[in-house]
């Protein structure tokens, strides 16, 4: 009978602890395992502080009970109680519906193999400890361990971190291993604040007929991103390597670099992304650049020179200067776009190269900012050896990257630009300017910025402030950012009845669709623009 | 990191044994220092072998030998790779012999060359040398071929198909039939099958009769054409793709009868006339597949002839839709000079490239641009489809049923 009860209350227990041990285990994913980024996570959950003070009293009365019970109950049947308790607890939990879902790699199992070996010990060091008493206390352990679920997890990743860098430093070398096999591979990296993920799709677009192309993963941006890819895609039949590299403190990029030798670099932008990490400008530029030196006088780097941080900088080795002003604008350039129009089904541009000679092209990516990705793509693929009049076909073709202001089919109430997927103030200032530009009704649905440290809040601002300009009616995601955008947005003469603050994204959509629904058709069609909608550890 | 090659031949076809050869041909003219070779032999009844002696003709003198001393193999793909396994698997060592970067089928005829094994490696998503499975199929069967070659304003002799069944249910009114659509000597010929099996003249009822029986045992479907009495037989290859194609030098292949035996064309004739002037191979018999058979090469045109005959032969390809390396042969009416295509050969014999070295381009170069066509045509695919990883059904309520087409 007691292993009975004992089973009972295991499984009970199991299923209620599960939701919660995954939820930390899905952070700490999130937060690519960094213990310091997942505490922050974790004392900022907003439910949290309620949670645990109306668990703290359940956990008080349970105590109270289990005094009064030990008295009146046998031992089996009191496990079983508090297993049946733990079942109905589960059952009531609520199911999340999360943006970017866990995924179960090796990493993961592993610590979670080791988060639940250290709950084991935990309750065998009660044991010892308390002999007898131990059984009639175990409900009482198991709360508190669902409670501590965070910090379970948060020893696991300390405690497997040794392991975990053995396990990486054999997946670089095997990285650096293959590599080796392939001398003639280029390699191309890209960086930047912003534009680095939609300059990489173009080009690998741009090249992918003419050449063997691989390129990074969507957000396959870190060093084990890479090396990952490098073990898992690279073929013998690729002959262009695109490498995307992400950097969230200095020395990133450098360690990308060292792994994969490129010849050739393009910085996209420098702004001010993950300022919180970086600490000042300088250390973001210093970080973009490391590129630059990888890359020496044997390769080339190509600049976006529109961007002032990158103008005020010289280099003393090979590089390409492109941009979207030419040399009419009194710009020094290699390749620029001359004549941009950009609209609502795309841009026309000329693309121009110093040497003369340029080319009319069209494209139905939107935004201005595509067509410097693309000109950034396609000064690369000509110099891999695309002649210049070909482009124009390629160009024509471009497909939108999912989630970066991609226009998609529209639904019946309203159209979608998914910016979903852009976080930056640039990219969203390109964004509502996009969204500007098309007829009738605009909708802007945004959670706001994050990320940018003391200057979250006036870049919330400003974004309020320039959708004020951009849009007829703005739904914020959220309540965290709320206050900062709708500041900007009023202070610039929006008036408040057209903003609302939605719960979550579906809160949102409904109401972008019954505000469509009440619309008259004479007002022309309803525009929902989706800008910076971030994975589930921001909201 | 070498380019892996798998290089199937062999197959469930007439002409397995010429693809053995072609094969070995093929395989010593690739790159070593680019490519890994992978000979995967294809049995007659269609079961696949890997092994280092498959690409040695004299080893098949044994063939039991030589197959108990290679692997039984099957391709499969796994994440998005495919890898050559050892069938059946056995309990020590790893299952998987290689994985493969392409396939290069070299394979002529039935199974092989008319888009069944393209299909198959279609299915595994394995780039492939050579032209896709619609094409093969096309290719192919001469009645389709026929077809789309007129629909495309190409010059081709009338045909009339009709199935065997037709001419066992009631031979007369059958025989009537051809009578009707043209009047003798006729060419009578098994619809699908490469090569010139099957393949002779009728001068009479009788002979009709015979001809039909004949090409009856090799196929189901037959084509009757009308027969050029006084006509040359003139080849030309052509290698591209869609985008842009480019054509050999012309050959006149040398019969010995009235049309170009299996024997003339594999087998090589028995007079070692080597010596005279333009014509090759021949002395040493067979063994050497097509590239031993006798030929004038280049054939004796006059210039404009061989312009038009080149640029027939470019639209014939582009016309059905090929990849790679075809043979596109012509009949050439000494009568009245009119030149007709007669077939195309999407994987010809010795993969014609004496065809190719007769205009200066070697065999390696050719299997190197055979390769990137291969490679170019896969990217072009994946091209096509890149946007549609999207699951419609994802955000399907549970329970909900489709919307009936």
């Amino acid at each position: 009978m007691f292993p009975l009860a004992l089973a009972i209350l295991a499984v009970g227990f199991a299923l209620y602890y599960w939701g919660n041990l995954r939820q930390c285990l899905h952070m700490m994913q999130l937060n690519s395992y960094y213990n310091d980024r997942f505490l922050k996570w974790a004392k900022g959950r907003r439910a949290g502080r309620a949670q645990y003070a109306y668990m703290f009293c359940a956990y008080l009365c349970l105590l109270a009970v289990l005094l009064v019970l030990r008295n009146l109950l046998p031992l089996e049947l009191y496990l079983i109680l508090s297993g049946a308790a733990f079942f109905v607890l589960a059952a009531l939990r609520k199911k999340s519906t999360d943006k970017k879902a866990l995924v179960y790699t090796w990493r993961a199992r592993r610590l979670l193999a080791c988060a639940g070996l250290l709950c084991l010990l935990f309750l065998l060091f009660l044991l010892i400890v308390f002999r007898a008493a131990f059984w009639w206390t175990l409900p009482f352990w198991l709360a508190y361990l669902n409670i501590a679920a965070y910090l379970v997890v948060l020893a696991a990743n300390t405690v497997n971190k040794p392991l975990e860098k053995a396990v990486a430093d054999s997946f670089v070398r095997d990285a650096k291993r293959i590599l080796a096999e392939r001398p003639g591979l280029k390699v191309i990296g890209i960086t930047g604040s912003y534009g680095k993920t939609s300059t990489k799709n173009i080009l690998s677009q741009l090249l992918s007929l003419d050449f063997g192309v691989l390129a990074t993963p969507e957000s396959y941006n870190t060093t084990m991103g890479v090396v990952r890819t490098i073990r898992e895609k690279l073929a013998a039949t690729h002959e262009v390597f695109v490498v995307e590299m992400g950097a969230k403190k200095t020395g990133d990029i450098k360690e990308i670099c060292d792994l994969v030798k490129p010849s050739m670099g393009i910085i996209s932008s420098i702004g001010e992304m993950h300022l919180d990490t970086f600490f000042t400008m300088d250390n973001i530029i210093r970080t973009k650049y490391e590129l630059a030196e990888a890359v020496g006088g044997e390769g080339l780097i190509f600049l976006n020179t529109d961007n002032e941080y990158i103008r005020a900088r010289e280099l003393s080795q090979p590089t390409v200067r492109y941009g979207t002003s030419g040399p009419e604008e009194g710009r020094d350039m290699d390749v620029w776009a001359a004549d941009i129009r950009s609209g609502p089904s795309g841009s026309r541009f000329d693309l121009c190269f110093a040497g003369g000679g340029a080319v009319s092209c069209q494209t139905r990516l939107l935004g201005r900012l595509n067509v410097l990705n693309i000109v950034a793509a396609s000064a690369v693929a000509v110099k891999l050896g695309l002649a210049p009049d070909k482009l124009p076909r390629l160009i024509a073709r471009l497909e939108p990257v999912t989630h970066r202001l991609q226009l998609l089919p529209p639904g019946p109430d309203f159209q979608i630009i998914d910016d979903a997927f852009n976080a930056n103030p640039e990219g969203s200032a390109q964004a509502l300017e996009t969204l500007g530009g098309f007829p009738g009704f605009r909708i802007l649905v945004t959670p706001g910025m994050v990320e940018l440290a003391q200057r979250e809040e006036e870049l919330n601002r400003r974004l309020g402030a320039l959708a004020a300009a951009c849009c007829d009616y703005i739904i914020i995601v959220g309540e965290s950012r709320a206050p900062a955008i709708e500041a900007g947005a009023l202070g610039a003469g929006f008036a408040r009845e057209m903003v609302y603050i939605a719960a979550d994204i579906q809160d949102a959509l409904a109401k972008a669709g019954s505000l469509a629904a009440a619309l008259s058709k004479d007002e022309g069609p309803v525009t929902v623009l989706l800008e910076n909608d971030l994975p589930d550890n921001y909201l | 990191m070498k380019i892996n090659i798998g290089l199937f031949f062999g197959g469930k076809s007439v002409e397995h044994e010429v693809s053995v050869i072609t094969a070995s041909q093929t395989a010593a003219a690739m790159d070593d220092e680019k490519y890994e070779i992978i000979p995967v032999y294809i049995s007659k009844d269609n079961e696949m072998y890997t092994g280092p002696d498959l690409l040695t003709p004299a080893a098949y003198r044994d063939l039991p030998s030589l197959l108990g001393r290679s692997r039984r193999v099957t391709l499969i793909r796994d994440r998005g790779k495919v890898h050559l396994v050892r069938y059946p698997a056995g309990m020590l060592g790893k299952p998987i012999v290689a994985d493969l970067d392409l396939a290069f089928p070299v394979t002529h005829g039935t199974n092989g060359e008319d888009g069944s094994l393209q299909g198959f490696f279609q299915m595994l998503s394995l780039p492939y040398v050579g032209s896709d499975v619609g094409a093969s199929a096309s290719g192919m069967d001469k009645r389709v071929a026929k077809l789309i070659l007129e629909n495309a304003g190409l010059p081709v002799l009338p045909g009339y198909y009709f199935r065997s069944a037709e001419y066992q249910a009631d031979p007369d009114k059958a025989l009537a039939a051809v009578e009707a659509f043209h009047s003798y000597p006729l060419m009578v010929k098994p619809n699908n099958l490469g090569s010139s099996v099957g393949i002779s003249p009728a001068h009479d009822r009788e002979g009709l009769r015979d001809s039909i029986e004949l090409a009856a045992s090799f196929a189901e479907g037959l084509l009757v054409e009308p027969m050029l009495t006084d006509m040359r037989e003139i080849n030309c290859a052509v290698m591209g793709d869609g985008e842009h194609t480019e054509a050999s030098a012309c050959e006149e292949p040398l019969s010995t009868g009235e049309i170009l035996s299996y024997r003339d064309k594999y087998q090589g004739g028995g007079e070692p006339v080597g010596k005279a002037a333009g014509i090759k191979g021949g002395a040493q018999g067979g063994g050497k597949g097509m590239s031993g058979s006798l030929r004038r090469l280049p054939a004796e045109l006059d210039e404009d002839k061989e312009e038009e005959i080149k640029a027939l032969a470019q639209k014939a390809f582009l016309a059905l839709g090929c990849g790679g390396v075809v043979r596109v042969d012509f009949l050439l009416n000494n009568e009245d000079d009119k030149v007709y295509v007669n077939e195309l050969n999407t994987i010809p014999g010795s993969l014609a490239f004496y065809l190719w070295e007769a205009q200066g381009k070697s065999f390696r170069q050719m299997t190197e641009e055979l390769v990137q066509l291969a490679l170019r045509r896969d990217r072009m695919r994946e091209r096509l489809i890149w946007s549609n990883d999207v699951n419609i059904l994802a955000g399907m309520p549970r329970g909900a049923k489709g919307a009936g087409g």
